[in-house]
This record gives structure tokens, sequence and C-alpha cells, in this order.
């Protein structure tokens, strides 16, 4: 393995436990539900980084997401900040899990390559946070009954952010 | 250019869907902003705009390179967005194993950059001499976001002429024949030279310098020296590139390719005007000449030799006398498989040229090698018959070439060459003897 395969690995395994423990130490009541499924979240996580299956690195998702619908069903004020940075933490270690499968194989990366990935993580992540917490916000302001009504408020910011986004996105020689 | 979904794509879209399911029946928008980041990220990725038109150029820094050098393959790279394109060099099976310096490079291409390319050079180790194709490569580029990759391949022509690494002789072939040419190889005619060849006495016009002081003491008359001038040849490779069925063809070509770049580069070192004529499926030559310049039109000649099974009924033509010089020294490198090149050696030597042979056989695969395939016991007996007659057919032609003053001396690669020519040469003494009675 390169030197660049190493560092994404070990990075990935950090933030996964970096993200356990946080959802760990953050859940309210159900703290001893929620433990094994992190624990068996960042499990799987590691054995299929060492196996190199990009595919099923992403089964390790399912039991972060389980605690997350666990400790949101025992508590009565689910924060939604913690879920939504939660998530960008466990976004960012997949991300890093994957880097780290693909430069097994992949050879030398450029140093433009490499900038470039890392500006797509930090692109998901800002919109992800910033869609977040407009939402927070708009619900702390008026609060919402229905669920579904929720979701699309939650789909058109989405909408407007992608949008966003996606007008910056200029060609670089057309910005320098 | 084909285009798959990647597995950040399947993941992303299940675990949004997921998020998405749960969070709006189990009424649980906690769920939703978990899988809120690939959400974005599927929301970033399927809705960018892409073109999956790359442009690729292939070129090589220097078409002939030495075995144990790298080739250096230069590729640009431009296109019509902004992509992650991951190269890989697969250059064909007969340019040697693939090493880990055929590594994959992975390059951003931005959309219309200025710069209008990306260019990326790879190494490649030459580690088998021939002539190769290094211009397909394997490209795969990830779209912005990496939920999809476009994979294809580029096969564009590019040869890199491999040349074996020339061996430096020990001791050259002495030929027989010499040019009126100043170089390394030792007259049989009494000149101006380095080397004693006899005394005589003084006659008008000869050199003060030449008068054999010691001899004119002792006798009291003047004698004078002679010696051996120091003359350079024409030395013609005569490359046997016919296929015989049966036998490892490439290993034999192998054996008389590297045995003639040896003889070619050290004759050239030595001054020698050296040629080549290939004779086989066609007949190709290249004109004898000297310098640096020719041993690289050599090497190319012999890289490009074809092996052709050819029925036809083939006789050593009339070359243009540029082509084969008079008098020139002939070293054929044959395994002695063909009849046809037999009776062109032959030929050659009937025409008054000085003729040698070298027999490169290998090792284990000739068919009166001492491993020419097994112990003896274990063979039906018409075989052993068959071989023993097959034995006596080629000593026979052996013999017959030793009649004729041509000497031959086999060469199986494991040996140097040097041992071989050495051998070559003693019997090349005993056979102008046999052949001048």
């Amino acid at each position: 393995m390169t030197r660049a395969a190493w560092v994404a690995t070990v990075g990935a395994v950090l933030l996964a436990v970096v993200t356990a423990v946080a959802l760990a130490a953050t859940a309210t009541e159900a703290t001893t539900a929620v433990t094994p499924l992190v624990t068996a979240g960042v499990c799987l996580l590691v054995v299929f980084l060492v196996v190199g299956s990009s595919r099923w690195v992403g089964v390790a998702s399912v039991p972060m997401m389980g605690a997350i619908v666990l400790e949101s069903g025992f508590s009565d004020d689910p924060s939604w900040t913690r879920s939504i940075l939660i998530g960008c933490l466990w976004f960012v270690t997949m991300e890093a899990s994957w880097e780290a499968i693909e430069r097994r194989s992949a050879g030398r990366h450029t140093r433009a390559a490499n900038d470039r990935r890392v500006q797509e993580i930090v692109t998901v992540v800002a919109v992800a946070l910033v869609m977040g917490l407009v939402a927070v916000a708009a619900t702390a302001v008026a609060p919402v009954r229905s669920v579904l009504l929720q979701a699309m408020v939650l789909a058109g910011l989405l909408t407007v952010f992608v949008t966003l986004v996606r007008a910056s996105a200029r060609p670089r020689h057309d910005a320098g | 250019m084909t285009r798959h979904a990647t597995d950040r794509l399947t993941v992303a879209v299940a675990l949004s869907l997921i998020g998405a399911l749960i969070a709006v029946l189990a009424a649980m928008p906690e769920v939703a902003l978990f899988a809120a980041p690939w959400m974005v990220l599927c929301a970033l990725g399927m809705t960018q705009r892409h073109d999956d038109e790359i442009e690729v150029q292939v070129e090589l820094t220097k078409e002939r390179v030495l075995v144990g050098d790298t080739a250096e393959l230069v590729v640009r790279l431009s296109s019509a967005s902004t992509i992650l394109v991951r190269l890989r060099p697969e250059p064909s099976r007969s340019f040697g194993p693939r090493s880990a310096a055929m590594h994959s490079e992975v390059v951003e291409l931005v959309r219309g950059a200025p710069s209008a390319s990306t260019e990326v050079r790879f190494d490649l180790p030459a580690t088998v001499w021939g002539t190769h194709d290094v211009g397909r490569l394997a490209i795969e580029a990830v779209v912005p976001y990496g939920l999809f990759r476009v994979r294809g391949v580029v096969a564009q022509r590019l040869p890199v002429r491999v040349h074996p690494t020339p061996v430096q002789l020990q001791e050259l072939l002495t030929p027989w024949m010499v040019r009126r040419v100043s170089g390394t190889h030792r007259s049989n005619e009494s000149a101006q030279g380095i080397e004693y060849s006899d005394i005589r006495e003084f006659a008008a016009g000869d050199s003060v310098r030449d008068i054999n002081w010691r001899a004119s003491a002792r006798t009291g008359d003047i004698w004078v020296s002679q010696r051996h001038p120091d003359r350079a040849s024409d030395v013609v490779l005569l490359v046997d590139s016919f296929v015989e069925s049966g036998h490892d063809v490439r290993a034999v070509f192998g054996l008389v390719v590297e045995s003639a770049v040896a003889l070619a580069n050290s004759h050239l070192s030595a001054t020698d005007r050296v040629g080549l004529i290939e004779f086989g499926g066609v007949v190709r030559w290249v004109t004898p000449s000297t310098g640096r310049v020719q041993l690289q039109r050599l090497v190319d000649a012999l890289l490009a030799t074809g092996l052709y099974a050819n029925a036809a009924d083939k006789e050593l033509p009339i070359l243009p006398s540029r082509a084969l010089p008079p008098r020139s020294f002939m070293v054929a490198f044959t395994p002695l498989l063909d009849q046809r090149f037999i009776d062109a050696v032959f030929t050659a030597r009937a025409r008054g040229h000085d003729v040698a042979v070298v027999e490169c056989a290998p090792l284990g695969r000739s068919p009166d090698g001492p491993e020419g395939g097994g112990p003896e016991g274990d063979r039906p007996d018409a075989e052993l018959l068959a071989r023993r007659i097959w034995q006596a057919e080629r000593a026979m032609v052996r013999d017959r070439m030793a009649e004729q003053g041509i000497a031959v001396a086999q060469w199986d690669g494991n040996e140097p060459i040097d041992v071989t020519l050495a051998r070559l040469t003693r019997r090349r003494r005993r056979a102008v003897r046999v052949g001048r009675r």
C-alpha cells in the first residue's frame, strides 16, 4: 500500500471511532442500546475497509442510522443539529474509507486531483450543514407539525442549495 | 468510452432513500438530517453536466532504448469537462512483465483550461529487447463527486525499439581477406605495419627506418625488416530467418540476434565495415558501413526481421556488390535447420567469400543437444533411430562445411559468446587449411 492509502485508512478508522464516541456520548437516554449499535458500525467499517469492498463498507452506515433512529425514538426532544453534525462526520468517514480502498490500486494521485477530491467533500459537507442549520432555524421560528411538511421543506432547501452550488461552480479560467 | 455507476452512487442513493423513508414514515426528521450529506451528494453528483469526451495524445520521447533503460511515455489529455482521470499504460506483453513502475496515475483535467492539456509522463522499464507496442492506455475517468466513472482504452500504434545491450568481445574473428584500408586486422602481406614478418636484403627505395641493425651487423650486409600491415575488413552478417516447424523459433532467433549484435558492435569498434543480409522469407540487406549509427541501423534491421514460414525454393540471390562486397568476410548465424540456408552458405563460399558459421541452438531445444527431450530409455526405438539419423545428417552438414573451409561453432546461449568465437577461430584455422588443400 502507498503512504497515501495508509493515511486514508488510518484516518477513516479514527474518524469512525470519533463519530461513534460522539454519537454514544451525546445520546440522552438510550446509551446502553446505542453503544452496541455504533460499535457494530465501526467494526463493520473496519472489516470491510480491510477486505477492500467499497460497496459493503457502506453497510456500516446502517447500524449508525439505526442508532440515530433508536435514540430519536427514546428521546422526547431530539436535537437536529446533533444529527446533522454526526451525519456529516460519518459522511467524511465513508469518503475517507472509499479513498483508502481506491488508493490501494489506483497508483499515484497528483496534487490537483487530491485537492479536487477534498474540495468536493468540503462542498457536500458545507451544503448539508448549511441546509440543516437553515432547516433548524426555520422550524425554531415557525415549528411545523407534519413530518411530511418538514420533508418538503428539506427538499426545497436542498434544491435551492444545489442550484446555488452549481451556479457557483464555474470553470477556473473564468475566475482567473 | 462506457459509463458506469460507482459503488459510491449505490450507497448514497440507498442511504438517502432509507433516511427519507424512515423520516417520513416514522416521523423522525433527525434520520433525514443524518442522511442529508448523502442526499446532497446525490443531488450534486447527478445534476452535474458532464461530457465524456477526453482527447488523448500519446507519444514517446525516445524511439530507441537499450535493455535496462526506461522508455518515457508522454500522455497529453484534454477534456470538455472537469474530470479526474486515472491512466494506466498497458504495453504489449512482449515488452515484459508488468512492473511496479507501470503504476496508474490520477490527474485532474480542468474544463477548458487555458493550458489546453494536462501532461503525464510514465517511465516504462525496458527489460526485453525487440520492437514493442507501448501505445495502449487504459483510461478511467471519475466524474465530479465520484458517482459515475467512464472507462475506455486508447490503442495507438507506438512502437519502441528496445536494443539488446551490446557485448564487447574480447577477441575478434580474424578475416582471411582484408581491404586496402587501415584497420586492426593483421594482413598476411608485407608492407608498412607494426607486427614483424620477415627480413630481406636492402633494396633501393627502402626506408632507413626499416633497416634491421642487428641482422645487418651479424651478416655484414644491409637487411631490412618486413612487417604485416593492419587492415580493415568488410564483415557481412548473414542471418537465417527461415522458420522451421517444431522448434522454439523465438528462442533460436533470440540467439541469432544477440550473437549478431555482439559481433557487429565489436567489429564496428575495430573500424571494420559491417553489413547485414537477412535471408529467409524475404531477402533484405544493410550495406556495409562503419560507425555507431551503423550499429543502430543493423540492430533496427535485426529487430524488424520477420520470421516467415516460406516453402519457396530460394537461393542466395546475386546481391549488388555494395551489399556484399567482394572478398568480404561472411559470418552466418543460423540454427542449421533449413536446407535452403545451408545451400546459401555453400553458395557464398563458392563465390569466394570467407565464411564462418555460428550455429545458434538453444540448450534443451536442439534435436541433437544433450537435453534434447528426456532420457533415451523412455523413448520408443523408432524415435531413437530417427534422432540418430538426424544427428548423423547434421554432423554430415558440418563435415561438408569443414571440407569447404567453412568453420562451424555451436552456441547455446549459456556460455559467453567469446568462448564460442574462440572455438570458431580455432576451427577456422583448421577448416581453411582443409579447404585450401
